[in-house]
C-alpha cells in the first residue's frame, strides 16, 4: 500500500472526522460553561453577543490564512490528515515543519513512500506537539492561581504584573519586525495607523458598535496593504 | 451563585479532562490506523524520527503554557487543543478583553477570554471543514499570489493593532498604568541585540518569551517600587472626584 493510498483512505478520514468532532464538542461545552458564568457575573446577553460578533469577524480572516497553509500541507500528507492537524492542536508553521522533518526521517521520495512511512509521519506529527497540553494539565491552574493571588495581595502591582506578560510577547514579536524593516514594518505601521484612525472615528461619530470590529478592519487593511508595499519595494 | 474559587476549580477540572482526552485521541488515532493496516513503525525508528522535533517543540510548547496562561486563564486548555495560538486565539482573547474593558487575569477576564476562544475555535474548525470540502473550487482563488503575500504578513498585521493598545495607559477594568512601557525597554534592547547577532535565534520565540518574562516582570516591579510606574485603580478616580467636590 502506498503513502497516499493510506493518507487518503477511509480509515484516516473516519479518524480525522472523529477527533475533530470531539474537539468541536469540547469547544462547545467550554463556551457554554464560560457563557453561563458570564451571565452569573452580570453580563447581559447584548454584551455577550457583542463579544461573539467581534470574535467571529476577527477570526474569519486568520482562519482563511490557515486554509492557505492547508493546501500546501495537503500536498505533503493528504487532505484528511492535513485538515485534522490544522484543526487540532497544530499551527501552519509547526505542521509544515513537522511533516517535512518526518518525511526527511523516512528518507524516501513521496512518490515511492509506503503506508508504513505514512504511519511514521502520523505518529511523529502527533507525539511532538503534545508537550503544551500535558504541561497545561499539570500547571495551568497553579499558574492562574499565582496570577490571581498577586492581584489579591496588591491590586495595583497585580494589574501591572499581569500586563507584563502581554508586554513581553509583544516585545519578542514587534521588535524584530521593526528591526527587519521593509514590508513587515510597513504592514505593522499600517495596522497601527488604521487602529488609531478608527478609534478617532469612533470618538467623533460615537459609533460604539464599530469598536467590535476595529481590530478585524485593521487586520484586513494591513494585510491588503502588504500587497501594495511588496509591489512598491520590489 | 458559585464563588470565584468554585468556578475556577470547576473550569480547570473540565480543562484538564479536555486536554487529556485530546492527548489520548491524538495518540490513539494514528496508533489504531497503523494497527489496522499492520504498518505500525518500530519504536526506535519513531524515536529517531521524532527526536529532533521534540528538542525544538518541547521548550516552545511548555513556554507557551507559562507565557499565555496569565493572559488567557482557563482558556489555555482550549487554546492549545485547537492550536493557532499566536495568529488567532491570543489576539481574539485580547480583542475581547479590550472591547469589554475587562482586566486580564481577573475572573471576568477569564470568562470573557473563554467565550472569545470558544467562539473562535468553533468558527475556525467550521472554516477549515468548509475549506476541505470546497478544496477544488477554493484552491485557485486562495493560492493567488496576492492572497499568498497578504497571508504571509498576518503577524505584523495582527500585532500593529495590539501595539497601539500597549501604548495606552488604560489596561481594562478602569485601571490606568502610567509609564509601564519603561519596563519594556530592557527586554526590547536585548531582543534588538539578539536580532543583530543572528536573526535565526528569533525563530525560537517561545524560548525567548520565557527568558524575557522575568526581565520584564522584575524590571516592572523595581520601577513600580521606585515610583517610576504609577498604577491608578478605579476607586482612586472616585476618591479624587469626591475630594475635589468637597473643596
Amino acid at each position: 500500500m502506498s503513502f497516499f493510498n493510506l493518507a487518503e483512505s477511509g480509515a484516516v478520514w473516519i479518524g480525522a472526522v472523529s477527533v475533530v468532532a470531539l474537539v468541536m464538542a469540547l469547544a462547545v461545552v467550554f463556551l457554554m460553561k464560560s457563557w453561563a458564568r458570564a451571565k452569573e457575573l452580570g453580563y447581559t446577553p447584548a454584551q455577550l453577543k457583542n463579544v461573539t460578533n467581534s470574535t467571529v469577524s476577527y477570526t474569519i480572516v486568520p482562519s482563511i490564512a490557515v486554509l492557505i497553509g492547508f493546501f500546501g500541507l495537503a500536498a505533503m500528507v493528504g487532505v484528511p490528515w492535513a485538515w485534522y492537524r490544522l484543526s487540532v492542536v497544530g499551527s501552519v508553521g509547526y505542521e509544515v515543519m513537522a511533516a517535512d522533518s518526518a518525511l526527511k526521517a523516512v528518507g524516501t521520495e513521496l512518490q515511492s513512500a509506503t503506508a508504513s512511512d505514512f504511519s511514521l509521519v502520523m505518529l511523529v506529527m502527533s507525539v511532538c506537539i503534545l508537550g503544551g497540553l500535558v504541561t497545561a494539565a499539570l500547571f495551568a491552574k497553579k499558574i492562574q492561581a499565582g496570577t490571581m493571588k498577586m492581584k489579591e495581595r496588591d491590586a495595583r502591582w497585580g494589574a501591572l504584573g499581569s500586563s507584563t506578560f502581554m508586554m513581553t510577547i509583544l516585545v519578542v514579536f514587534v521588535v524584530p519586525i521593526i528591526m527587519k524593516g521593509g514590508v513587515s514594518l510597513l504592514t505593522l505601521a499600517t495596522s497601527a495607523i488604521v487602529t488609531v484612525a478608527l478609534a478617532l472615528l469612533i470618538k467623533v461619530t460615537k459609533a460604539k458598535w464599530l469598536t467590535n470590529f476595529v481590530l478585524a478592519i485593521a487586520l484586513l487593511a494591513a494585510m491588503a496593504s502588504s500587497v501594495l508595499w511588496t509591489g512598491l519595494l520590489k | 451563585m458559585r464563588t470565584t474559587k468554585e468556578y475556577i476549580d470547576s473550569i480547570h477540572r473540565y480543562g484538564r479532562f479536555a486536554a487529556l482526552s485530546t492527548v489520548i485521541a491524538m495518540l490513539a488515532m494514528p496508533a489504531v490506523i497503523g494497527a489496522i493496516y499492520h504498518v505500525l513503525p518500530d519504536p526506535l525508528a519513531l524515536l529517531k524520527a521524532a527526536a529532533g522535533l521534540l528538542l525544538i517543540f518541547i521548550p516552545i510548547t511548555v513556554s507557551e503554557v507559562f507565557s499565555f496562561t496569565p493572559v488567557l486563564g482557563s482558556s489555555i486548555y482550549l487554546t492549545l487543543i485547537t492550536g493557532n495560538v499566536l495568529n488567532l486565539k491570543l489576539p481574539v482573547a485580547m480583542n475581547a478583553l479590550r472591547i469589554m474593558d475587562v482586566e486580564q487575569g481577573s475572573e471576568s477576564g477569564d470568562v470573557i477570554s473563554g467565550i472569545a476562544v470558544g467562539v473562535s475555535a468553533i468558527v475556525t474548525i467550521s472554516v477549515m471543514a468548509i475549506g476541505a470540502i470546497l478544496m477544488v473550487p477554493l484552491k485557485p482563488l486562495l493560492t493567488l499570489p496576492s492572497v499568498k503575500i497578504a497571508s504571509s504578513y498576518i503577524l505584523p498585521a495582527l500585532f500593529g493593532g495590539f501595539m497601539v493598545g500597549i501604548l495606552q495607559n488604560e489596561v481594562g477594568g478602569g485601571i490606568v498604568i502610567k509609564g509601564r512601557l519603561k519596563a519594556a525597554i530592557v527586554p526590547a534592547l536585548i531582543i534588538a541585540a539578539l536580532f543583530l547577532v543572528s536573526e535565526k535565534i528569533l525563530q525560537l520565540q517561545g524560548v525567548l518569551i520565557i527568558l524575557m518574562l522575568p526581565v520584564t516582570y522584575f524590571g516592572a516591579k523595581l520601577m513600580y517600587k521606585r515610583g517610576w510606574i504609577k498604577v491608578a485603580l478605579p476607586a482612586d478616580a472616585v476618591l479624587t472626584k469626591a475630594s475635589a467636590k468637597k473643596k
